[in-house]
C-alpha cells in the first residue's frame, strides 16, 4: 500500500478507542476519565479553552504522555503502553518541529530511515512531496520555508510513513488569518483522501465545526459532549458547550413551574417561556440561564416580547445588521438582524422575542 | 568620535599584548620596545628549555582530558537541568556553578587537602579532577543555553517518525547543539590550559606551562617568556579561528 493508492478500496483506516483515560500531573489532574470512539476515517475535533486537557490527551495518544488509568486502543489493540517509536502515530506539532539541520526532502525521509524501509528512487518520498504540492521545495532548507509550507512538509513528513493515526495539533494557529481559511478546506480534503483516521486539537470551535465530522468539546479535563457540529450547535447538553459552539446571547429568567422534561422560564418583564429541560428539574422560584443564539431572537420595535431592552449602538455590516443591546434580564447582548427600515435606532427601546430552536435553558 | 572612541578602547585593550609580542624579538635581554634591532634569540633559547615542552605536552594533555570529558558530562548535566523536573535539580544547578563563585585559592587548597585525604598519589589524576571542576561551570552554562534554544518537540517528533529515543538524541539533538558543544569545548579548552592558581596548589615535579613560566620568571628577566607567549597567542588566535571558520563563532556563543 502506498499513499499513490491510498484512495482505492482495501485501505482500512484505524479505529481508535479512548476508554477512561485519566492523565495527571502530580496534584493535577489533567485529563479525567475521559472516553470517546473515533471511527476508522473520521476527523474528530478535539476543542476546549487552554487547559482543558484537548492537548494532554493528544499527547497521550501519540505515547508522548504516559496515562495513569483507562486505555488506549487501535482497532482493539492496546497501545498504551507502547513506547512512542512503535506506535505508528502521526503527528503535527503546532511549530511544526521540522528538524533544521535537515533539507525537506531530508526531513521527509527522516521517519523512512527510522523504519529501515527503502525508498529506492525516493519514490515514496516523491509521491508525498507531490500530494502536499511541495514538489519544488525538496532541496530547501526548513528556516527558508512560509508557515504554510512548513505545514506541508510536516504533513508529508508523517504521512509518507502511512500512520494509522494523523494528530494535528492547533494546525491553523501559526498561520495568517488568509492562510487559515484555506489551509481548513485543505486538510479536510488531504485527510478525507488518504482516509486516515484523524484527531484534531483546536481551542477555535470555528476551525472544528468546519473541518471536522465530529466534535468533542473538554473543560476542566472532562468530555462536556460529544457530537456532530449541528448537534452541539442545535442540542447543547450543558451551558458551556452552548457557549462555546457559535455565538450565543446569555439572560437571566426565573423557573415558574416544572413539568416532564421542560421548564417555564419567567423573565423580569413578567413573559414566560416553555423551554425543554435536561437533567434534573429545577424547583420552582430557581434561578436559570437562557441561552439564546441570535438567529432565535426577533427585535420588536412594539408590541409584546419576553425580554425588554434598549439599543446602545447598531452597526451595519453588510449582509446583517448587528445591534449592541442593553436589557434588564442579561449582560449586554448582540444580534445580529437582517437590514430593515423598521429596525429600532440607538437609544429607541425595543422588544426582543425568543422562539426555539435555539434557545436553550440551565439551571444557574 | 564613537569610532575613535572605541579604537581606543580596542588599543587599549590590545597594548599589553602588542608590547609582549614586541619584545619578544628584542636584541637585550630586557622586556620593552626594541628601537635597536629585532632577533630572534628568545624564540632560540626556548627551545633549549625542556621545562617548556614538558610543560606545554601536560598542558594540551590535560587541557584536551578535561575538555573532552567535562564536555561529556556537562552536557549530560546540562540535558538532566533542562529537560527533566526532578528532586535535587537545583542542587545540581548550584553544585556546578559552585566553583565560579568559590575563589581559585580557596579551590586549589581544599582540593589539596581532599587529595591528600583521600592519598590520591597521582599528580595527572589530582590535576585532572581539579581541572574537570573549573571546566564544568561553563560547559554546562553554555549547554543549558544551548538546549534551552532547542524545541524539545523535535525528539518527541523524531520519535513519532520511528527514532527510539537514544537515536533521536543522536540524529536530531546532537547534530543541532553541534555548535554549541564546540564553542563548549573551546572555552573549556581555553580555562584550563590557563589556569594558573588552582593548579599551583597541585603540581609536583611536573609543572603546567603556565606554571612552567611563572617558575623561569622568578629566577630569570630575559624575554624568553615573550616568544613563548607570542607563540601561545598566534596558536589560540589560530584555534579560535578556525572554529569560527568552520562552525561560525557568532552562533557558537551567543
Amino acid at each position: 500500500m502506498t499513499l499513490a493508492n491510498a484512495t482505492e478500496p482495501g485501505r482500512v483506516a484505524t479505529h481508535v478507542d479512548i476508554s477512561d483515560v485519566v492523565l495527571r500531573y502530580g496534584d493535577i489532574t489533567a485529563v479525567d476519565r475521559v472516553s470517546f470512539e473515533v471511527r476508522p476515517g473520521e476527523i474528530m475535533a478535539l476543542v476546549g479553552p487552554s487547559g482543558c486537557g484537548k492537548t494532554s490527551l493528544l499527547k497521550s495518544i501519540a505515547g508522548l504522555e504516559p496515562i495513569d488509568f483507562g486505555h488506549i486502543s487501535f482497532d482493539g489493540n492496546r497501545i498504551d503502553a507502547v513506547a512512542p517509536h512503535r506506535r505508528n502515530v502521526g503527528m503535527v506539532f503546532q511549530n511544526y518541529a521540522l528538524f533544521p539541520h535537515k533539507r525537506v526532502r531530508e526531513n521527509i525521509a527522516f521517519g523512512l530511515r527510522m523504519h529501515g524501509i527503502a525508498d529506492p528512487g525516493g519514490k515514496r518520498v516523491a509521491d508525498v512531496l507531490k500530494l502536499l504540492h511541495i514538489g519544488h521545495l525538496a532541496e530547501v532548507w526548513p528556516d527558508q520555508l512560509s508557515g504554510g509550507q512548513q505545514q506541508r512538509v510536516a504533513l508529508a513528513r508523517t504521512l509518507v510513513l502511512e500512520p494509522k493515526v494523523l494528530l494535528l495539533d492547533e494546525p491553523l494557529s501559526a498561520l495568517d488569518r488568509q492562510l487559515r481559511d484555506d489551509m481548513r478546506t485543505e486538510l479536510r480534503m488531504l485527510a478525507k483522501t488518504v482516509g486516515i483516521t484523524t484527531i484534531i486539537v483546536t481551542h477555535d470551535q470555528d476551525e472544528a465545526m468546519a473541518m471536522a465530522d465530529r466534535v468533542a468539546v473538554m473543560r476542566h479535563g472532562k468530555l462536556e459532549q460529544i457530537g456532530r457540529p449541528e448537534d452541539l450547535y442545535n442540542a447543547p447538553e450543558t451551558a458551556f458547550v452552548a457557549g462555546f459552539v457559535g455565538r450565543i446571547n446569555h439572560f437571566r429568567a426565573v423557573c415558574a413551574g416544572a413539568e416532564d422534561e421542560g421548564v417555564t422560564a419567567r423573565f423580569p418583564s413578567g413573559a414566560e417561556l416553555h423551554l425543554p429541560f435536561k437533567g434534573t428539574l429545577p424547583a420552582k422560584g430557581a434561578a436559570l440561564d437562557i441561552l439564546a443564539r441570535s438567529e432565535a431572537i426577533s427585535v420588536l420595535a412594539e408590541g409584546k416580547g419576553h425580554i425588554t431592552a434598549t439599543v446602545r449602538d447598531s452597526h451595519f455590516m453588510g449582509s446583517f445588521v448587528e445591534l449592541l443591546l442593553d436589557t434588564e434580564a442579561g449582560d449586554p447582548t448582540r444580534i445580529a438582524c437582517r437590514p430593515a427600515d423598521d429596525l429600532p435606532e440607538p437609544g429607541q427601546s425595543c422588544q426582543l422575542h425568543l422562539a426555539s430552536p435555539g434557545v436553550f435553558a440551565f439551571a444557574a | 568620535m564613537i569610532r575613535a572612541v572605541s579604537l581606543l578602547v580596542i588599543l587599549f585593550l590590545a597594548a599589553p599584548n602588542l608590547l609582549i609580542i614586541a619584545s619578544s624579538f628584542s636584541t637585550t635581554s630586557s622586556f620593552g620596545i626594541p628601537w635597536d634591532g629585532l632577533s630572534l634569540q628568545w624564540y632560540a633559547n626556548l627551545f633549549t628549555r625542556s621545562t617548556f615542552g614538558s610543560g606545554l605536552l601536560l598542558s594540551v594533555g590535560l587541557a584536551g582530558l578535561a575538555t573532552l570529558i567535562g564536555t561529556a558530562i556537562g552536557t549530560a548535566a546540562a540535558f538532566a537541568v533542562v529537560r527533566y523536573r526532578f528532586p535535587g535539580r537545583g542542587l545540581i544547578n548550584a553544585l556546578v556553578m559552585g566553583p565560579l563563585i568559590v575563589p581559585e585559592v580557596v579551590m586549589g587548597l581544599s582540593f589539596l587537602i581532599m587529595l591528600n585525604a583521600m592519598l590520591l598519589g597521582i599528580t595527572i589524576v589530582n590535576l585532572l579532577l581539579l581541572h574537570l571542576v573549573i571546566v564544568l561551570p561553563f560547559v554546562v552554562r553554555v549547554m543549558i543555553g544551548n538546549l534551552q534554544r532547542t524545541d524539545p518537540d523535535l525528539e518527541a517528533a523524531a520519535q513519532l517518525l520511528g527514532a527510539t529515543p537514544a537515536r533521536a538524541v543522536v540524529h536530531v539533538t546532537l547534530p543541532i547543539i553541534a555548535r554549541g558543544m564546540t564553542g563548549a569545548m573551546l572555552l573549556a579548552f581555553v580555562m584550563s590550559f590557563h589556569n594558573f592558581t588552582a593548579t599551583l596548589f597541585l603540581v609536583s615535579s611536573e609543572a603546567t606551562l603556565p606554571i612552567a613560566i611563572y617558575q623561569y620568571v622568578r629566577t630569570e628577566s630575559d624575554p624568553t617568556v615573550a616568544a613563548l607567549s607570542s607563540l601561545l597567542m598566534v596558536g589560540m588566535l589560530g584555534i579560535v579561528l578556525l572554529t569560527s571558520r568552520l562552525m561560525g563563532l557568532d552562533k557558537v556563543v551567543r
